[in-house]
């Protein structure tokens, strides 16, 4: 510690150069805490989705009609527990840029199926005795400052018979996710109300979601139930929900190579440019490290005090540059469910700034410890 | 009195270029303890090399160096470098301050290596200080110091952890007159009042005057030497 403020003050020596370096330090790990930050955050919430649900999509496309009629053959597989199926549609309230999620099911199995979103038994059993009515998210409803008693409408891409697209909604109660509150969002609203006023694709939905006992026969249920209806016209395609997640991520791109060919780019050209810096740094103080060495600095202490102005430096800038990287995964939240930077990116950038301070500071340390006092001192 | 400084028949070589070079053949020479002694000789007659010697900063290549009771040419790096610590404060022509640091911060410097709490690294950088006559000027750095302020400081670190040695290459080399008398007297007198051992490398017979004795190198030989008499 008593060598710390020898060590601070050397970094600041030339202080443009030292902001210029941090800086690269800092924009190199904002931007492995950004794309590793999504990445792991990503894969982690692949991790977390529930092995014990099975989705039934249409096969060629996810959102081609599947009969209402699918119902009973799926709850007929064996090891299917339940079976919830959904019209899912996105509205426009008031204006563009206000959009709400329209989850139009069967409310009872709905809440079971999705045993993370939460409400009131007196919501569930007011939606079932209200028609039009609609159990909001709580992100939602604190978005548009609704509650419960009040009644909007939304205009949709679905026709209904009268012409018209707009549907208007009771709201009955307020749903919550305990698995990832921000993620309360949208509304559920009852399927037969949304089924008897459309004018196309009657008695049909988007998707089944099967609750099934076993997690470890996914793959065989899924097979049994998209052979249900294998040369069918509407054929089934039956995933669980991380592969439903990593096909949504695979849409993007391989996020996983993109985030480690754009760090490793960033992380190589910070080494040799951080390496130069420290280089010329070095061999600008040659005079000062050999009057260190002088008044009794040993080699090894020498070296050490390279070393620790470039881990201090490569550290500091990893802290902002991590920190800014969460700060801007934050703000895609909304746009992608990212909860934030997993702990595990954190100690990998940490442990990054060492391995990179260690590589782009042993020549300059080198340098350091092979100094001869004498010949430096005549500037030879 | 006991001999602080004992050469005994050293060689030192220089390669340059394709040439090894012997800068010094074969020098004895003896300091005793508090001794003021004044390396003279003309440029390239190997006083610094010597001087380099005595502080173990360089190593011979043949011939044994004894300084402080310890016979430093066999130590390893790491060893002289602690035997630096201990025994030796060193002064040069240019000052080689830390410029990033300040005065009392650069005084400090040498203590860090000790074993020492910060307070009392800090008291025994205001004594040294004070002794400089630059305790109004601790919190400046060298850039905002005259070069006679520069070379008190100097001293300051050299003396600050209580060596054994003060080594001076051309301590008056880069200032005037006025200031050079100024430094070799506060030299003269960590001699005389302090008990120092100070061995100077200087071309300059006017600040060799301060010296109690002065040893002639010549084409790296000791050709000569004076004794100032007690007076």
């Amino acid at each position: 510690m008593k060598f710390l403020p020898l060590i601070w003050k050397g970094i600041w020596r030339k202080r443009g150069r030292a902001i210029l370096i941090l800086l690269q330090i800092v924009v190199a790990f904002t931007l492995f805490g950004l794309l590793q930050g999504l990445n792991g955050a990503v894969k982690q919430a692949i991790a977390s989705t529930h092995a014990d649900r099975l989705y039934v999509v249409g096969r060629s496309a996810m959102g081609e009609p599947l009969p209402l009629a699918y119902l009973e053959q799926i709850r007929g597989v064996p090891g299917v527990r339940d079976v919830n199926y959904r019209l899912q549609f996105g509205g426009q309230y008031q204006r563009p840029g206000q959009g709400v999620v329209i989850a139009a099911t069967d409310v009872e199995s709905f809440f079971r199926v999705f045993s993370e979103v939460s409400t009131s038994r007196e919501s569930i059993d007011a939606l079932r005795a209200t028609p039009s009515g609609a159990i909001v998210g709580r992100v939602t409803a604190e978005e548009y400052g609704w509650k419960v008693g009040d009644r909007f409408t939304i205009q949709t891409p679905i026709p209904r018979t009268d012409g018209s697209r707009e549907f208007t909604f009771d709201i009955v109660g307020i749903f919550e996710n305990t698995d990832r509150p921000e993620q309360s969002i949208g509304a559920i609203a009852n399927y037969a109300y949304i089924n008897e006023a459309r004018a196309r694709n009657r008695n049909t939905v988007m998707l089944y979601t099967a609750l099934i006992d076993d997690p470890a026969k996914s793959a065989e249920i899924g097979f049994a139930i998209d052979s249900l209806f294998e040369n069918s016209t509407n054929e089934t395609r039956t995933q669980t929900e991380s592969q439903i997640a990593q096909s949504q991520i695979d849409r993007i791109g391989n996020l996983d190579y993109i985030a480690h060919a754009i760090t490793g780019a960033a992380f190589f050209a910070l080494l040799f440019a951080t390496g130069a810096l420290m280089m010329q740094s070095i061999r600008e103080r040659t005079p000062e490290l050999a009057v260190l060495k002088t008044v009794g600095f040993t080699d090894r202490l020498v070296m050490t005090l390279i070393l620790a102005e470039v881990l201090l430096l490569a550290l500091i800038g990893a802290a902002i540059g991590l920190w800014l990287g969460d700060f801007m995964l934050s703000m895609t939240r909304q746009m992608i469910g990212v909860t934030g930077m997993p702990a595990s990116i954190v100690v990998a950038g940490f442990v990054c700034a060492v391995l990179l301070a260690l590589a782009s500071g042993a020549i300059p340390a080198w340098r350091g410890l092979r100094l001869q006092v004498a010949q430096a001192l005549s500037g030879r | 009195m006991a001999a602080i400084v004992s050469l005994k028949n050293v060689v030192k070589r220089y390669v340059r270029g394709k040439q090894r070079v012997e800068v010094l053949h074969g020098v004895d020479l003896e300091c005793e303890a508090g001794e003021f002694l004044a390396l003279m000789g003309p440029s390239g007659s190997g006083k610094t090399t010597l001087l380099n010697l005595i502080g173990g900063l360089d190593r011979p290549d043949e011939g044994e160096v004894i300084v402080a009771g310890e016979r430093i040419d066999r130590l390893s790096s790491g060893q002289l470098a602690k035997w630096r610590a201990r025994h030796v404060g060193f002064v040069f022509q240019f000052y080689n301050l830390l410029p990033v640091l300040t005065a009392e911060r650069n005084v400090e410097v040498p203590l860090l290596l000790t074993k020492l709490s910060r307070a009392q690294r800090r008291k025994n950088v205001a004594a040294a200080l004070e002794l400089v006559g630059l305790t109004d000027r601790a919190k400046h750095k060298p850039t905002e110091l005259s070069g006679g302020q520069q070379q008190r400081v100097a001293i300051a670190r050299a003396i600050v952890a209580d060596p054994t040695i003060i080594v001076c290459d051309e301590p008056t080399g880069d200032l005037d007159r006025e200031n050079a008398e100024d430094i070799l007297g506060l030299l003269q007198m960590l001699n005389q009042r302090q008990g120092k051992t100070i061995v100077m490398v200087t071309h300059d017979p006017r600040a060799a005057e301060f010296a109690s004795r002065r040893l002639y190198l010549d084409k790296g030989r000791l050709v000569h030497q004076e004794t100032r008499s007690a007076a």
